[in-house]
């Protein structure tokens, strides 16, 4: 049973379609790659996904179908097991590494206690512990963009949504987020990527989705993906 | 150099009434960028709650000692702003949520004139008398003096402002409260029902309303039912002096106002007093629109 089933999700913007009829399945441990070029619709799925903007038409269905996604707002999503990370950092810059992940927590029903343990493990885990205290704003980009996956990981999601986990980053701090991309998966969570860096995607999933203008032109193995003839005109080509 | 003092004491302690108030709208103005105009009508109802507390104790529970008295007034002008603050913001304000911003600010007002007009309705045009509970205490310091309701004004607003300053820095729902302020969607979208937490802060903010309402009431020996509009309009001044949308803000906003008015009054005229208020509430607005400790500016309203 699929982990994620999107069915003919479909949003439109006065004239313009973000989406169109999509469908997509994704199971459990998962790690797909979604690539396609600017304004492919690939951040308007990831905000219908997430209940940022509602479907005109289509459903998607969670975890064998317990939760209608396309009918609850963000929060009620998020509890259900999908958090996400943002092309532009959405951190909350006053407050500190620990408070921001704490957030993340905000749903579970954990004593302050177990809040302050576990976002404390999960800085750790994202190598960020010794500035825990710190003031989110204070630290740089490459830090930053770690804090965000942190803090989504705190809602103990089934499904991770990662948009652009990558961009400007270096050479080492590219490796480090492939090695935790693995690591999150090799706890048994499913991980969605969009991601322009296809030395970074085609590794790295095991199966990649190609959209261009809001529809879904391809899906395949990431080596059938690297050889499709309409995915090198829509956007490999123009690398 | 007693004037000087004894000023700036009465000052402190009307400052912290307004900081109780100011409270209010810094926090609501933080969670969700509104410049509540009814918060001073709420602070209004909770000095009348205090007043109707006070007349049943005085008609049926006379035995009663004063603290009891004074502790029941303050919980159930509490509870009933609270309430009040909640059904305001569920009523009035969420069906506006996501529309153009002055919308909810005209609805406030809106909600400002229903909350005078009902008020007046049930307990009539002319200004209440509140019977004094506490006995008349002085204190002298020196050249100086201050009455048992300035001490219990005093005590009370430190404990509030801490308990609140501990609240929003350490609990689940104080840092929802910071998150959904820096970030609205991000916040829901890791899980907090912003609704909720939206609620919860008019909630908090009318809490702390009704206490300076009831003190208020209490200390000034009457109320009336448009007390709120200028008791508003002047912790919304302190709000903007410390910088809308920060608590400390708000809390020094509040003294500052209360202390240069007191001196106002003291050395050149006590008619004078609420001009003094709004000198201060135009200079800040031409120097330094952000106040003390504000970030972004505030709407022009």
């Amino acid at each position: 049973m699929p982990l994620l089933e999107v069915k003919g999700a479909s949003k439109r913007f006065g004239g313009v379609s973000a989406l169109s009829a999509m469908d997509f399945k994704m199971n459990e441990g998962e790690i797909v790659g979604l690539i396609g070029p600017n304004g492919a619709g690939k951040t308007s799925f990831f905000n219908c996904l997430t209940g940022l903007l509602p479907l005109d038409k289509g459903t998607i269905f969670f975890k064998d179908a317990r939760f209608a996604l396309h009918r609850l707002p963000p929060h009620r999503i998020a509890e259900a097991g999908l958090a996400r990370t943002f092309q532009n950092l959405r951190i909350f810059k006053n407050m500190t590494l620990l408070e921001n992940v704490s957030i993340g927590f905000h749903a579970r029903r954990f004593s302050e206690r177990k809040i302050f343990e576990e976002s404390d493990r999960l800085l750790d885990f994202m190598g960020l512990q010794a500035q825990s205290r710190e003031i989110a704003a204070n630290l740089p980009y490459g830090s930053q963009k770690r804090l965000e996956i942190a803090r989504a990981l705190a809602c103990g999601p089934s499904l991770l949504l990662l948009d652009e986990p990558v961009a400007g980053m270096n050479a080492n701090e590219k490796e480090e987020i492939i090695r935790l991309i693995r690591d999150i998966r090799s706890r048994g969570m499913a991980v969605l990527i969009i991601e322009h860096d296809m030395n970074v995607v085609m590794p790295l999933s095991d199966r990649v989705m190609v959209m261009d203008e809001g529809a879904k032109i391809a899906e395949g193995k990431p080596e059938e993906i690297r050889s499709d003839k309409r995915v090198i005109e829509a956007y490999l080509g123009e690398m | 150099m007693s004037l000087f003092l004894q000023q700036i004491l009465n000052g402190l302690s009307i400052g912290l009434v307004y900081a109780l108030i100011a409270l209010g709208y810094t926090m609501v103005y933080g969670v969700i960028q509104l410049i509540n105009f009814a918060h001073g009508e709420i602070f209004m109802v909770g000095g009348y709650l205090a007043l109707t507390v006070i007349l049943l104790f005085s008609l049926f529970f006379a035995q009663v000692p004063v603290w009891g008295a004074l502790v029941a007034m303050i919980v159930f002008s509490v509870l009933g702003c609270a309430l009040l603050g909640a059904v305001v913001e569920r009523v009035a304000y969420r069906p506006l949520r996501g529309s153009p911003k002055l919308t909810a600010l005209i609805t406030s007002i809106g909600v400002s004139f229903f909350l005078q007009n009902a008020v007046m309705l049930i307990y009539g045009s002319k200004e209440q008398s509140v019977p004094p509970i506490l006995p008349y205490h002085v204190f002298e310091m020196g050249a100086i003096s201050f009455s048992l309701m300035q001490v219990i004004i005093f005590f009370t607003s430190i404990i509030l402002m801490t308990l609140l300053t501990r609240f929003v820095k350490f609990s689940k729902t104080g840092k929802a409260m910071r998150a959904v302020s820096e970030n609205r969607e991000a916040a829901s979208l890791m899980g907090v029902p912003v609704q909720k937490v939206i609620q919860a802060t008019f909630v908090i903010g009318a809490a702390l309303a009704a206490v300076g309402g009831a003190l208020f009431a209490l200390n000034y020996e009457s109320i009336n039912f448009h007390d709120g509009y200028l008791a508003g309009l002047k912790a919304f001044t302190a709000a903007v002096f410390g910088g809308i949308g920060s608590i400390p803000g708000a809390v020094i906003g509040g003294i500052c106002l209360g202390v240069f008015e007191s001196l106002g009054a003291g050395y050149i005229s006590s008619e004078w007093k609420d001009v003094f208020a709004f000198i201060l509430l135009v200079t800040v607005l031409i120097f330094k629109p952000s106040g003390i400790l504000g970030e972004h500016l505030p709407e022009k309203v």
